[in-house]
């Protein structure tokens, strides 16, 4: 059995009639001895292809390995409470506003390559990147005689997130991380929403993100406290560790959220500008062009532009002309490509289980 | 019943404390489970009579009648004695000379409704030989399939490492590392793709933490064994004796099954190594405690283990994983 074969079981859709192919082709008689074959299998690594499948595989285990095993090995499980988890690298995350929502399955995903490129769906199980809010609520003023209301603010918050599964962690002004949704399930964060990374095309961002929270307002000055500053940095820290997650898929809730009613980006606009990256141990991703443009074929008006403010502005400069290149080498005017990647987007959108 | 119905393949889970049977119906699985257990009771008309009426599983012997089944802890109970055994470890009880008799008719109970259609398939699970030792599996294997041959089956074994990845790692194309904790062994299979690459078994298991637990408060293991299922969790502070030693001896089991994996799979050497990180989905009885996949993920994490791991799933059913796997196996063979 070779990849081929995996390939060809990834078209298969019900589970049982998978299974059923892969027993089949593991068979002595089709090759090699089933063992051998399958360990052999083990060494290789899962690549899209120009032609992929129809209906693909559960990419879920499938992303850069040994990237992967090199940062999981750094951050682990040190102690587990009745109410927290400690990791290694200091972060402690609260556990009791923990909540129970639907299972993560395999979400559909597509090559990232354009137009021009593959259409075929492929599937894929694990967390593909984060995606930060902010909880948007009105803060009280971060100081010593606003404690009590600090903490019934926040206990607000969480009782809320909880009761709407709205993210999978909420780190409050004092900078206690909560876990909300677990990691293995869907948190309803994102919304409509898009993104890239460097293999495949993402819609539906609730099932292929995990979403973590601050408590705060977009434009708060500063937009995080320092402890809120410091364990989003660890938290970044274990979730890309644990997910091989790479940084420039750690994005703002701005940046990925679309309305497909207008077709048009920034439907939510938390942290549309000001969210302090550095801080939390990753590069600019401002500048990233948003994918929900160059991929997915949405534009955006005015009103994004004034509450993007200038550093999401280079990322659409950016998105704006990868758009110009690649509408000219297929040869067709950009509003033609537009259209043409909004309906791979919307295939890929339609086919969300 | 419907026809398709009738002719639907079954999984059986033979389990050292419990047998359950999966099939498909119009719905979701639909799972039937049995105690795999008896108590031998003195034999009168009246106990006889009142049994057939309340149409509890029992077999008539000589001078004595065996109560098998759920049954078979309530008598248990009432009685003041432990349950008797078929099994042990996995396979057929060698120290219980009525273990044969009794398997059969527990099996031919569970199954009897839909044993008349003429070679129907049905996949029973086996477990796979213990680290380290020869194969002793073969007389255990080969008495359950005749007895399920006997009753009009096709019968196919499955190993039930691999049972519990048939069931619950779909999501990974069925590659990862299938863990079923039952009472008398944890089973473990690595597969790739559908296929098995390594197979083992641990001892140390439910029995081993009942009776390890019972040893050193006094208490009698079955007693131990329904104090553990209704009350005990990982991550709490128990001030009595039993908790405490049902903590010391859980942490044991998966220490051992732990040191065990990381074992098993380096000794395979090249063929198990791979970058690609593989899930973990724990199922089976054992695993019931609450907290017990974050301990297990802590002890995991603690060692140097050979094969990078992706995540450490819990089976949304664990008492029912191995029969499910055993019903997609059935449904996918030839």
């Amino acid at each position: 059995m070779n990849r081929i074969a995996e390939w060809r079981a990834c078209r298969l859709g019900d589970p049982i009639e998978r299974l059923r192919y892969l027993r089949r082709a593991a068979r002595p008689s089709s090759g090699p001895k089933p063992a051998l074959a399958a360990a052999g299998c083990l060494v290789l690594v899962l690549l899209p292809r120009p032609q992929g499948p129809r209906v693909p595989p559960p990419i879920s285990t499938a992303r850069t390995g040994s990237a992967r095993l090199a940062e999981a090995g750094r951050i682990w499980l040190v102690e587990t409470g009745e109410d927290h988890e400690i990791y290694s690298n200091g972060l402690r995350i609260e556990t009791q506003w923990r909540t129970q929502s639907s299972s993560r399955t395999p979400f559909p995903v597509l090559p990232r390559d354009g137009a021009r490129g593959d259409s075929k769906i492929w599937h894929a199980a694990t967390p593909a990147g984060i995606v930060f809010h902010a909880t948007e609520s009105d803060p009280a003023p971060f100081a010593e005689d606003r404690n009590s209301m600090l903490l019934r603010q926040s206990e607000g918050t969480l009782a809320y997130a909880r009761s709407r599964r709205a993210y999978h962690f909420v780190i409050d002004r004092f900078g206690r991380a909560f876990r909300i949704v677990p990691e293995s399930q869907i948190a309803f964060h994102a919304g409509e929403s898009v993104w890239a990374d460097s293999r495949f095309l993402f819609a539906d961002l609730n099932a292929s993100f995990l979403g973590v929270a601050f408590d705060t307002r977009t434009g708060a000055e500063p937009p995080l406290t320092p402890a809120q500053a410091s364990t989003g940095r660890a938290l970044v820290e274990m979730l890309r560790a644990r997910y091989a997650i790479p940084r420039s898929d750690c994005v703002t809730h701005a940046q990925v959220s679309v309305n497909r009613g207008n077709g048009e980006i920034g439907w939510h606009t938390d942290f549309a500008s000001g969210f302090p990256f550095e801080e939390l141990g990753l590069p600019d991703n401002y500048a990233l062009p948003p994918a929900s443009l160059y991929l997915a074929g949405f534009d955006y008006d005015r009103r994004f532009l004034r509450s993007a403010g200038s550093p999401m502005l280079r990322g659409i400069d950016l998105a704006e002309g990868m758009l110009h290149r690649e509408a000219i080498a297929v040869n067709l005017s950009e509003s033609r490509y537009r259209g043409k990647l909004r309906e791979r987007y919307q295939n890929l959108s339609r086919s969300r289980p | 019943m419907k026809n398709q119905e009738k002719e639907s393949p079954l999984g059986l889970d033979v389990g050292t404390s419990r047998i359950c049977l999966a099939r498909r119906g119009d719905g979701p699985t639909e799972y039937e489970t049995q105690l795999n257990a008896f108590v031998s009771v003195p034999k009168s008309p009246i106990t006889e009579r009142v049994l057939g009426k309340e149409k509890i599983p029992h077999t008539v012997r000589d001078s004595d009648i065996l109560v098998h089944g759920n049954e078979a802890g309530s008598f248990a109970g009432m009685l003041g004695i432990e349950t008797r055994r078929t099994m042990t470890r996995g396979m057929l009880n060698p120290e219980e000379p009525d273990s044969v008799a009794v398997l059969k008719d527990m099996i031919q109970a569970a199954t009897r409704r839909y044993g008349e259609q003429s070679e129907r398939r049905v996949c029973f699970t086996v477990p796979a030989a213990p680290l380290g030792a020869n194969d002793r599996l073969t007389y255990h294997e080969a008495t359950v399939k005749q007895i399920l041959t006997e009753s009009g089956f096709h019968a196919t074994p499955v190993n039930e490492g691999l049972a519990a990845v048939y069931a619950e790692l779909e999501a990974s194309n069925y590659s990862g590392i299938g863990i079923s904790c039952g009472a008398g062994l944890c089973n473990v299979c690595l597969a790739y793709l559908a296929v098995p690459i390594v197979s083992f078994s641990v001892p140390q298991a439910g029995d081993y933490i009942d009776s390890s637990a019972a040893a050193v408060t006094g208490e009698r293991a079955n007693r131990v064994r329904i104090l553990k299922e209704e009350s005990f969790h990982f991550n709490g502070f128990f001030s009595d004796q039993l908790h405490q030693a049902l903590g010391v001896y859980h942490d044991s089991m998966i220490e051992s099954l732990v040191e065990s994996m990381a074992l098993a799979l380096s000794g395979a050497g090249k063929a198990v190594r791979s970058n690609r990180p593989v899930p973990i989905v724990l199922t089976g009885g054992s695993v019931m405690p609450a907290g017990f996949r974050d301990r297990f993920e802590n002890i995991l994490r603690r060692r140097a283990f050979p094969l990078p791991v992706s995540e450490v799933l819990l089976a949304p059913d664990p008492l029912h994983s191995a029969a499910k796997g055993a019903l997609a196996a059935a449904l996918t063979g030839s």
